[in-house]
């Protein structure tokens, strides 16, 4: 005589009654689920989302942060210089330990005129930056084939290139291996030591972020044989890793107090950090699922009113069985019970619908348009908890009722 | 069984005070089979509610089983309900969407015990009213002395002492009537206790005593 029990057999009753009306609770059920995947599909775009633009930004390292003078910087009390405001003294002491936020650094040296670049009657329209053996870590870069430049090829000006994918393909014929190979660039023969993997960037490039560059067409060597190229010391800009991602901000002020005392405040400096776009990217993510959310919130709301609107026909139609199951030993929490049950268990089936319905849609919008959503499992426990709560709020009035009749009322009901 | 002294009951209608059931005073004995009767509004289906804990009274006195019944806790009167009482209703009350089985096994299932042990016991409460080859049966599917004698079974499934009937044989021609009589008396020989309402004198004889109600007072 365990009431545990009779609870449990309660529930049964109240499958047996969605069973009876089964046209109706399967309609009141795809109200809960068109909510709860509607919630569902929001979050999930929202993360996958997040997931999508983290991962292409990801392709600089998240940690980066650029540094570079301030070229709109109008100050009529400055005087006027030209130059990019950084020299290879800067790069001395900037790596002397005087920035605890930046855990490594590198110059990056552009060249200034359009070089020819060959290998044999074949071209390549790439653009070559100049880089030190931090470089390719900072910038989150791996390599395919090959190796990355050393210290010493930075030091003594060796005349050795690491090239894109692209680079390898204007270049060299499919079969031909590029290591080893001697590139031409404004006269001059660079080996090829390093081949760079592959990156996507189909976001970045398709809104034309950073004018269009092609992660893919570079050719890099270092800064020194660059400045060699260029005729002069001059750095293009920095390009340095923080020690975390929420260090990026003190990264670049510590490195602009420096360069700034340095230069005496001849230059202003300004930068760019992959932590602030994420933060953006974030702030608009979070924008979009919040309007999301309350639109899904709403259809959620109206499936529940469903439910309610439900369950107190259903208290009405079932007056007199209420009645007869107080006369033969339901007591009011019996009662109360089972309707409630009914709401919650239309909510629940209805939450679960909601859920295969979500993930589906999610997989077919992933196959479709290659944007990932992705179901986080809290995301599935909140939508599973609130089409219990939505049960709950929306079967506990009727319930209620059902519950608050007096046997003999109920059973002279017709 | 039943010790009632002093019972009122009135309704209000339209700001004026309907006495339903006056002072009413009544013993039934253990084992006792009587028989309440009056013209219609003479308060006769307010007292057997009152008596089967379904209706409360306004003032008075009732016992059953020595119990005082406390018409303020409506848990109470449902556990009385539960243990004491089997209900009998002229339109037999059947779920219409489960079998006289599952309709027989209900009140059991309310006193939390397991499947097994409700149908066999539902099972034995049809074979003793002589409708176990109709348990599988929907309530449309019997017919009316059938879908009583199924009600029946309901009412003694959990082998309760009083048995309350409410005009039972109000919706059944004369031979199922006499049949569901016939029953009552067997039940009566075997130790319940009946207490049911009718209007028609040739059913008030079937019991051992018949107490005459009009305008809600005990007239004999």
């Amino acid at each position: 005589m365990n009431s545990l029990h009779i609870f449990i057999e309660l529930l049964g009753e109240a499958l047996l009654a969605l069973r009876d009306n089964r046209l109706r609770s399967l309609l009141s059920v795809v109200g809960i689920a068109i909510g709860i995947a509607a919630v569902m599909t929001v979050s999930a775009v929202s993360s996958g989302g997040k997931a999508f633009v983290t991962k292409e930004l990801e392709t600089f390292g998240l940690r980066s942060v650029w540094v570079f003078r301030d070229y709109a910087d109008k100050d009529p009390n400055r005087r006027v210089r030209q130059g990019s405001g950084l020299v290879d003294q800067d790069m001395a002491i900037l790596s002397g330990g005087c920035c605890p936020a930046v855990h490594r650094l590198s110059p990056v040296t552009l060249v200034e005129n359009d070089p020819i670049i060959q290998w044999g009657n074949r071209y390549s329209n790439a653009e070559i930056k100049g880089v030190n053996a931090d470089y390719l870590v900072i910038n989150n870069d791996r390599l395919k084939f090959g190796r990355g430049f050393r210290q010493v090829h930075i030091n003594s000006r060796r005349p050795v290139a690491l090239i894109g994918e692209t680079v390898r393909k204007d270049l060299f014929p499919q079969t031909e291996n590029p290591l080893g190979r001697h590139l031409r660039i404004a006269g001059r023969k660079y080996r090829v030591i390093g081949v760079l993997q592959y990156k996507s960037r189909d976001l970045l490039a398709s809104i034309g972020s950073k004018g269009g560059e092609d992660a893919n067409n570079r050719i890099l060597l270092p800064y020194t044989l660059v400045q060699q190229i260029n005729g002069n010391r001059e750095i293009s800009y920095l390009q340095a890793e923080a020690v975390s991602l929420n260090q990026a901000e003190r990264a670049v002020a510590q490195l602009k107090q420096v360069l700034e005392r340095r230069h005496r405040g001849a230059y202003q400096y300004t930068q760019v950090t992959l932590a602030s776009y994420l933060k953006t990217v974030e702030r608009i993510l979070n924008g979009i699922t919040a309007m999301g959310v309350v639109a899904a919130s709403t259809s959620l709301l109206v499936g529940g009113i469903g439910v309610a609107g439900i369950m107190s026909t259903a208290v009405v139609e079932r007056v007199r069985e209420i009645g007869v199951r107080m006369a033969i030993g339901a007591n009011r929490r019996h009662i109360l019970f089972q309707f409630l049950a009914e709401a919650v268990l239309i909510s629940v089936i209805g939450g679960i619908a909601g859920l295969v319905v979500g993930l589906l849609l999610g997989g077919l919008l992933d196959l479709v348009t290659g944007f990932p959503l992705i179901p986080t499992p809290s995301g599935i426990l909140i939508g599973l908890t609130v089409s219990v709560l939505v049960g709950l709020a929306s079967g506990y009035y009727p319930a209620r009722r059902a519950a608050a009749f007096l046997p003999v009322e109920a059973l002279r009901h017709e | 069984m039943i010790q009632i002294e002093g019972l009122c009951k009135s309704y209000w209608r339209s700001g004026i005070e309907l006495a339903v059931i006056r002072d009413v005073d009544l013993v039934v004995s253990d084992g006792e089979f009587i028989a309440i009767m009056g013209p219609s509004g003479s308060g006769k289906s307010t007292l057997l509610n009152i008596i089967g804990c379904l209706d409360i009274a306004d003032r008075g006195y009732y016992r059953l089983d020595g119990q005082m019944v406390d018409p303020g806790i409506p848990h109470h009167l449902a556990r009385l309900r539960a243990r004491y009482i089997g209900f009998v209703f002229q339109s037999f009350n059947l779920i219409p969407t489960r079998s006289a089985l599952d309709n027989v096994a209900l009140p059991l299932l309310y006193q939390g015990m397991s499947r097994s042990a409700r149908n066999s016991r539902a099972r034995n409460a049809l074979q003793r009213v002589g409708v176990a080859d109709r348990s599988a049966h929907l309530p449309s599917q019997l017919s009316g002395g059938q879908q009583q004698r199924v009600a029946i079974a309901r009412a003694l499934v959990n082998q309760p002492r009083l048995l309350i009937a409410d005009e039972p044989t109000g919706a059944l021609d004369s031979r199922n009537g006499s049949q569901v009589l016939t029953l009552f008396r067997a039940l009566h020989d075997e130790g319940h206790t009946l207490v049911m309402v009718t209007h028609d004198p040739a059913i008030g004889e079937w019991a051992d005593r018949v107490v005459m109600l009009n305008d809600g007072a005990v007239v004999s």
